[in-house]
């Protein structure tokens, strides 16, 4: 469950995130995560040209490697927002320039990149009724 | 195997709609033949029928998603003038009316007049002589009027139009 923090700084930092103005500490990455990856989501609700600069997109790529398991997982689940953000935290593109564009032909390439390099995507109960983050 | 057949669910999407596009009256909405939301293609996919996000990188090699698709040749940027080109990289052309033209595939490309930048908003297709449909970022392809969709993607507009492409010889419906 994530608190509201009013004056003082999260205890762990890697699980502080400001969220729509305030500062909140989540009980783990994942939790941190789906709340910023929610927040992006909301505000690129009906836009054509989606934001990779917003703030919340920009805090999940500042995770690091931590976050790299769990949107590989958003990844196998068929999301396509999430290329960008897990080439800058890795730091170079897992695909070929040919297949910019094909989300299989990427979507595939990143998940065997995480298979050898040993980052499984994290599962996190029932997926049949969640919601891509 | 058949094609299998099921009643999506659409009551967030209506939701979301009735928030985020008030001018959008949901109750007149087909929703028997709007989509499922999807982050697969956006509204300019849907538009000039390539169902893949259309998004120019930001500067190239740096900032672009490899999901997003964005034509070989074409002007990589976010104003109107480059969505157009995008379009025109489809066999669309420009044309000064909104009207239903019998043999032609027509779409508007949308932005702001106040902007400066004339940056491009959304892309719409028509359906009918008074009917527009497009896709909405992520959420579904729903039919509209253009006057509803002006307040959340501008007043400016762009008309193109494509011929339909001639029947294939021997080609029939599945």
């Amino acid at each position: 469950m994530a608190t509201l923090i009013t004056n003082n700084r999260p205890a762990d930092a890697s699980l502080g995130a400001l969220v729509d103005g305030k500062v909140v500490e989540f009980s783990s990455i994942e939790e941190k995560i789906e709340a910023l990856a929610e927040a992006w989501r909301e505000d690129n609700l009906g836009r054509s040209v989606v934001n990779y600069f917003h703030p919340a997109y920009l805090k999940i790529i500042g995770l690091g490697m931590a976050a790299v398991p769990h949107l590989l997982r958003e990844v196998a689940q068929g999301s396509r927002v999430w290329f960008l953000a897990l080439e800058q935290i890795v730091g170079y593109p897992v695909h070929l320039p040919e297949m910019k564009g094909d989300l299989a032909a990427v979507a595939k390439a990143w998940i065997d990149w995480g298979t050898f390099n040993g980052y499984s995507p994290i599962q996190s109960g029932p997926q049949s009724n969640k919601a891509a983050i | 195997m058949g094609t299998r057949r099921y009643k999506v669910d659409h009551s967030r999407t209506k939701r979301l709609f009735e928030l985020h596009f008030p001018a959008i009256n949901v109750d007149k909405i087909d929703w028997g033949a709007a989509s499922e939301p999807s982050e697969h293609y956006n509204c300019m996919g849907f538009a000039v029928g390539v169902l893949k996000w259309w998004q120019p990188p930001s500067q190239p090699d740096l900032t672009s998603n490899a999901g997003d698709y964005w034509p070989d040749g074409v002007v990589a940027d976010v104003t109107i003038a480059a969505f157009v080109s995008a379009a025109e990289s489809e066999q669309f052309s420009l044309t000064g009316s909104s009207e239903w033209e019998d043999g032609y595939e027509k779409i508007v490309l949308c932005f702001n007049k106040e902007d400066v930048g004339r940056q491009f908003t959304h892309a719409a297709r028509l359906i009918s002589p008074d009917l527009w449909k497009s896709k909405f970022g992520e959420l579904s392809d729903v039919e509209h009027t253009l006057v509803e969709i002006e307040a959340a993607y501008g007043a400016g507009r762009r008309f193109m139009r494509r011929p339909l492409a001639a029947p294939t010889p021997g080609a029939g419906n599945p």
